[in-house]
């Protein structure tokens, strides 16, 4: 008894969030450069591509590399990870998000406010807007659900957070910022055709499948429920830096506020604890997380 | 007018059908010589975006998953 309380005590949830408050300080700068430069590096694709500057099939390897990573960027201001709760920097938070997913066609509010209940219920059938990619069969299911523009079925879970109002008010907002983007693409389409198909809509498509794979996929593949279940550590052919990390997507589930480029050193600090409480796959973790690529073929 | 704009909003994969696809169908043929005797070949090129969109619209989804 004296043994379990002793072990208990020592990997305490205050001690573990004692450490992981260490690596929720830093500034994020390498994703507000990432997020604005992919999207500046997008946006004078189209002088570019209109003028002949560049090739099209030049411009859409290079928008649907941009769109890959236009997400993360926008995934710490949802976590409000720029403005670490300063009030006055908060419209970085806004800015980056917003600016961010313009690659990729998504309204910042709505994806804002639906992963948040993606880690309040993770898992979740009913509640979390992630379940039918992150419980997908396979990857072949993911890319059409994705292509099919289904999933995340945004409106049924507006439906089900009905009695949220700050959920709601947040997502409707995010709705008029989708219709601008879509009106946008129409105008764009009408006047530049194929360059609107191969600049903005198939790399948004094909950035899309990217994220949903490694983000929502990979980290939730037969996890159950409960807050150190519920996302696993695992490795991949691929190094991680072509994944943007998601092998170590378990931490940020626990600790939001960990900056994306922190994990691997405050994984490394934690790892006793996440053996101790049985985060899956967390006896595979290598001590040196750092600058290690992970992979496992 | 907001019922109005719901109402066409609710059709969108109709609209996205006819504007999106119509246009790049559209960009394409003009770009292939082989339909360059076509007659009326934008029409056509808009009328099956549209068509692919209602369908998409009826069924409720784009592919047959």
């Amino acid at each position: 008894m004296d043994i379990a309380n002793s072990a208990s005590e020592e990997f305490s949830f205050e001690k573990e969030k004692a450490i992981a408050k260490k690596y929720a300080q830093r500034f994020q700068w390498e994703m507000i450069l990432i997020g604005v430069g992919q999207a500046c590096i997008w946006l004078s694709l189209w002088p570019l591509v209109i003028n002949e500057i560049i090739p099209l099939w030049s411009g859409f390897i290079i928008a649907t590399i941009c769109a890959c990573f236009a997400y993360l960027p926008s995934h710490e201001a949802q976590h409000g990870n720029y403005s670490r709760g300063n009030p006055k920097r908060r419209w970085l938070d806004s800015f980056v998000g917003n600016f961010t997913l313009i690659t990729l066609i998504y309204p910042y509010e709505v994806l804002r406010v639906t992963h948040m209940k993606h880690h309040a219920y993770t898992n979740d059938k009913e509640k979390d807007p992630d379940f039918q990619t992150s419980n997908a069969k396979s990857i072949k299911e993911i890319i059409l659900l994705v292509l099919d523009g289904t999933s995340p079925d945004y409106e049924k879970y507006k439906e089900v957070f009905v009695s949220d109002k700050a959920f709601q008010k947040a997502f409707d907002k995010g709705v008029k910022i989708a219709l601008l983007l879509r009106f946008a693409l129409m105008v764009m389409v009408v006047l530049y055709p194929l360059q609107t198909l191969l600049l903005w809509w198939l790399p948004a498509k094909l950035g899309s499948i990217y994220t949903t794979i490694f983000f929502s996929y990979y980290p939730h593949i037969g996890t159950e429920h409960g807050r150190y279940k519920n996302t696993r550590f695992w490795q991949h052919w691929i190094p991680r830096y072509l994944n943007h990390s998601m092998q170590l997507h378990f931490i940020h589930h626990l600790h939001p506020n960990i900056g994306h480029y922190d994990e691997p050193k405050a994984i490394e600090e934690l790892k006793p604890f996440l053996i101790a409480k049985g985060v899956p796959g967390a006896e595979d973790i290598p001590d040196r997380v750092t600058y290690n690529p992970l992979i496992k073929f | 007018m907001e019922k109005i704009l719901e109402k066409i909003l609710s059709y969108n994969k109709a609209w996205f059908g006819l504007i999106f696809i119509g246009s790049v169908l559209n960009a394409t043929a003009l770009k292939l010589s082989a339909f360059n005797n076509v007659p009326n070949i934008s029409i056509w090129c808009f009328l099956v975006g549209f068509l692919v969109g209602i369908i998409a619209h009826i069924r409720g989804k784009w592919l047959w998953i």
